[in-house]
């Protein structure tokens, strides 16, 4: 019975019949700001004509996960057309939050008071499951088992992915790898949330939550937000993003299927032979029919921590703390050609093996 | 045809015709009549025939004036026969038909205005136009008609045609006075120009090259004040262009600096030191070879070795020493070169291994806090459950139950603020609800009104247009003269056009009529001959037998030659009668063209010509 502290607070947006959205219900509170975002966010006004059923974002460093409901005549909710549930957590884990919140929404529809709601609340916050009459149990174990495994999530697509870029994945690797900044854009919502997840788990031994950014728009406070990491993965849907190259070094337009590579940052993305190596490699991976996805993202790990392992042989220097880092001198030493030579560099600098 | 001839002689009345009122159809018009106002016609649509208005008492020029209007009906396009007997031995058929066709051709009284046109080049293009219509009018002539190009009009005025009468164009120097500062003239010039200067007549040596010389003297003193003037730059030039020539060395020192060749800074350091001895001399063509060198970077060595070649002519002497010194500079100056290129570097990988730094460690900073805060928190956490440990299980309880109270509670306070929650939403939808329904209604009220209104403006405009065009249609009908009927006019011709619509149905009746009767009579005809051949083959079988059947036949043969004849006899009746309707029509035509009349008239003039002929003969023999 492990209790999800992760949560942080329960919010009720509606539609009503006369097309206002308002904020009806939200335990225990959220602020103005959260409010703003959320609002925005949830697509519950009248420009949007598909309801999304599921959307989930980052606020700073909380996560925000939006599920819309379309009301029906036979739910409790007179003069209701759609609502919304946002559920605020910690932690990052669409599935599990999915689930509840697809659970919480429809004991919502039924019985039309928030009271139930609250106590179903309650309990996955204190118990760590919930029960009721129709959609079952909601256990917060089932989900748990999964995240242990590197904090990748599920329902990543890499080896579409790689057949989508070809030779060009090496770029959001290598991106990926020097902790630079990836932006992607797709027009279409529901497509962008499907992609996100795939571009963290290229790497496997860095957290997906530290830097992934799911939904971004060209607002001023998102964009302070994003601003304030020094590496992230940001999903945009407004096309307008290719031109704030201060926003990113790499930009992934998905249905053009071309990746850029700012100016600014093409030095430091000038790509060697272990990098044709690599992506040859993931091409072929791709190709290969027989390996399932989990394995496609186990061999992409081998190989950077192949990668890592090669870096750490030139960390012979150490420091007070017991660390073994890389200095500039043993670079000198080897004389690399110079891209390589500025790879490497990157590449420990990123890993916290530079010594400086 | 009442109407047309009133309307005829109410036209004629109007172009200044005399025509006595009592004068109502063109039966009554004398041949005098009949020509004055064909010709005052003519006079309004062709103004300047010169044709008299009454006929003149010979035979001949009477003969000659009505040959003339013909003619001039003819030009004006009348289709028809025309001739001096229309005009002289009129017919009304005739004459009403011409008088119809030149009152057509009158030129409406409405007509446009024609704009004189003022101004110096309107009435220079009018000129230009009346002249090339004349002269493209008049029939060509040969070059020896033309005296230097020159032919004369009938009018008096001449004008040059032809290139025959041509000059060159030679123009010789000739000389005319200066004026332009009579100050400066002595006094001795001042003599020459006013008694011994020739006239510009005589300075040519050819008359043809008078005008020519004049313009080209002309054209020249337009030219002369605009040329720059060449030859000794004055102080202030010098010192611009010397300000020119150190920009010019600057650059060129910039340019050694980046691009460390040796001819070209050696180059460069040689036209330096030109320029210091070379001031005075400088003139445009050195100073734009210079620029072009230090624009053109690509052209760079090209021009420098035009402009070497320069400095060179004239400085061969002091070249070669100056050039060691040149070099022993240059070699200083690149040793500063690499030196300041290690530094930069030097620098640069600073400066990227501490932006590297920074980032680390903002990043380490970042790391450090968070981490900082959970351990914070986790220990805030671990103190409560320490101080909790000593009895656990009761604790475990405890906060168990007071958790699952909590809960409760927070239950029990949401169904509270349920109970108040929910009226104010249902409240406040309610209140939107109405507001959007008054919004609506008042929404449709609105537009009901901007429709209204916009019909109503609609409606007025309308109105005004309206009275508009009935105040303009009621003075136009004021200005009408009234003296002509129109409305009996309009009468008329709605009467007959009605009644042609009903002629054209009875003829069409009278057709279909015809058209029966003629389907009668050949059906008739063929049931005849077959009842006949039935008949005929019917006795004449029995008449072999019988004699009553033969005598039968005979009758039947006979009844039925008789009735031919009979049809015969009532068709020929037919056509003679039409013949003598088309004969009596015939006759009415040529009745009405007073033949006989005409015949003596004409009979009586041919006399008089005659008599008139001997009489000239005569007088001429006489002369003679």
């Amino acid at each position: 019975m492990s209790a999800l502290v992760d949560l942080i607070a329960c919010n009720i947006i509606e539609r009503d019949s006369n097309g206002d959205v308002l904020w009806t219900w939200s335990y225990p509170s959220v602020t103005e700001q959260q409010k703003c975002l959320v609002l925005r966010k949830c697509c519950l006004d009248g420009d949007h004509v598909i309801v999304q059923p599921f959307i989930y974002g980052r606020s700073g460093k909380t996560w925000y996960y939006i599920s819309c409901t379309e009301v029906f005549d036979s739910d409790n909710l007179p003069r209701v057309k759609q609502f919304a549930l946002v559920l605020w957590s910690r932690d990052l884990n669409p599935d599990k939050y999915e689930t509840l919140c697809r659970m919480l929404s429809k004991t919502y529809c039924k019985t039309g008071s928030p009271v139930s709601l609250l106590q179903l609340y309650l309990s996955v916050v204190t118990r760590g499951s919930c029960t009721t009459e129709e959609n079952g149990t909601f256990l917060v174990r089932d989900f748990e088992a999964r995240t242990n495994h590197n904090n990748h999530m599920p329902n990543t697509r890499i080896k579409e992915l790689i057949k989508m870029f070809g030779l060009e994945t090496i770029l959001i690797y290598t991106a990926l790898l020097l902790k630079k900044r990836i932006v992607v854009y797709h027009h279409s919502l529901e497509t962008l949330l499907k992609w996100m997840p795939t571009y963290p788990a290229l790497m496997c031994h860095r957290e997906a939550a530290d830097i992934l950014y799911p939904w971004i728009d060209l607002v001023s406070e998102e964009l302070l937000d994003l601003k304030s990491n020094m590496s992230y993965v940001a999903g945009c849907r407004d096309s307008g993003v290719g031109a704030r190259t201060d926003l990113y070094d790499v930009l992934v337009n998905l249905p053009a299927r071309e990746i850029t590579v700012a100016t600014h940052a093409k030095e430091s993305m000038t790509m060697t032979k272990t990098h044709k190596d690599i992506a040859v490699f993931m091409v072929q991976l791709s190709e290969n029919e027989s390996l399932s996805e989990q394995q496609a993202v186990r061999e992409i790990a081998d190989k950077t921590r192949e990668l890592l392992n090669q870096l750490r042989s030139l960390a012979t220097v150490s420091t007070p703390d017991g660390k073994h880092v890389v200095s500039i001198e043993t670079l000198r030493e080897r004389n690399l050609p110079p891209a390589l030579d500025n790879f490497l560099f990157n590449l420990a600098v990123a890993e916290n093996m530079m010594m400086l | 045809m009442e109407e047309v001839d009133g309307i005829i002689i109410h036209s004629l009345r109007q172009v200044g015709c005399d025509v006595e009122d009592d004068v109502d159809s063109l039966k009554q018009f004398s041949t005098e009549l009949v020509i004055e106002a064909a010709v005052r016609c003519l006079d309004v649509i062709q103004p300047g025939l010169g044709l008299p208005h009454s006929l003149p008492d010979s035979m001949s020029a009477r003969f000659r004036v009505g040959a003339s209007i013909a003619q001039a009906c003819k030009n004006l396009g009348y289709s028809g026969d025309i001739g001096y007997q229309t005009f002289l031995y009129s017919s009304e058929i005739d004459i009403r038909r011409v008088f119809v066709f030149l009152i057509e051709k009158l030129p409406k009284e409405s007509g446009k205005s024609i704009v004189e046109p003022t101004g110096r080049i309107g009435v220079l293009e009018k000129a230009v136009s009346e002249t090339v219509k004349k002269q493209l009018a008049s029939p060509w002539l040969p070059r020896y008609c033309r005296r230097r190009g020159i032919r004369w009009y009938d009018d008096g005025t001449w004008s040059r045609e032809g290139c025959g009468h041509n000059q060159p164009f030679i123009s010789c120097n000739i000389d005319v006075p200066k004026t332009a500062n009579s100050r400066g003239l002595s006094q001795a010039w001042r003599e020459y120009y006013v008694h011994h200067l020739p006239l510009v007549t005589e300075q040519v040596p050819h008359i043809h090259q008078l005008l020519p010389s004049l313009i080209t003297l002309n054209a020249k003193g337009l030219l002369t004040p605009v040329q720059p003037v060449h030859g000794a730059i004055s102080n202030w030039d010098t010192c611009k262009i010397n300000q020119q020539l150190t920009d010019c060395i600057a650059r060129s020192f910039d340019g050694c600096s980046s691009a460390p060749e040796k001819e070209s800074s050696v180059a460069a350091l040689h036209i330096q030191d030109n320029d210091k001895k070379r001031r005075k001399e400088t003139n445009s063509r050195f100073a734009l070879s210079e620029r072009l060198q230090f624009t053109k970077e690509s052209n760079k060595d090209k021009k420098l070795q035009e402009s070497d070649e320069q400095p060179f002519k004239s400085q061969v002497v002091m070249g070669a020493e100056k050039k060691r010194g040149k070099e022993e500079e240059m070699q200083i100056a690149k040793g500063e070169m690499e030196r300041l290129k290690e530094c930069l570097e030097a620098l640069q990988l600073d400066v990227k291994k501490l932006t590297t730094k920074l980032s680390q460690i903002t990043e380490e900073k970042s790391h450090e806090i968070r981490v900082l805060k959970n351990k914070e928190q986790q220990q805030i956490v671990k103190k409560q459950t320490y101080d909790l440990l000593p009895e656990a299980d009761t604790n475990l309880s405890a906060l168990q139950t007071s958790v699952e109270s909590s809960a409760q509670t927070l239950v029990l306070l949401a169904a509270q603020w349920e109970k108040h929650r929910a009226p104010l939403l249902a409240q406040y939808r309610d209140a939107r609800e109405r507001n959007s329904n008054k919004a609506s209604e008042s929404q449709k009220k609105v537009d009901a009104l901007r429709n209204l209104r916009e019909k109503s403006r609609e409606l007025g405009e309308e109105v005004r247009h309206k009275e508009q065009l009935h105040s303009q249609l009621v003075t136009e009908y004021e200005k009408v003269t009234k003296d002509i009927n129109r409305s009996a006019y309009t009468r008329r011709i709605m009467e007959i056009i009605g009644n042609i619509s009903k002629q054209k149905e009875e003829i069409d009746k009278v057709l279909k009529d015809t058209k029966d009767l003629q389907k009668e009579i050949n059906n008739l005809t063929g049931q005849l001959d077959r009842s006949f051949t039935v008949a005929d083959e019917l006795i004449f079988r029995d008449a072999k037998r019988d004699e009553t059947a033969r005598r039968a036949y005979k009758l039947l043969a006979t009844l039925h030659s008789d009735c031919s004849e009979l049809v015969q006899m009532v068709e020929e009746t037919g056509a003679t009668v039409r013949e003598i309707r088309d004969l009596e029509e015939q006759i009415e035509t040529e009745r009405a063209k007073n033949v006989g009349a005409n015949l003596d008239r004409i009979s009586a003039d041919l006399r008089q010509m005659k008599q008139e002929t001997a009489a000239l003969t005569a007088q001429l023999n006489a002369k003679s």
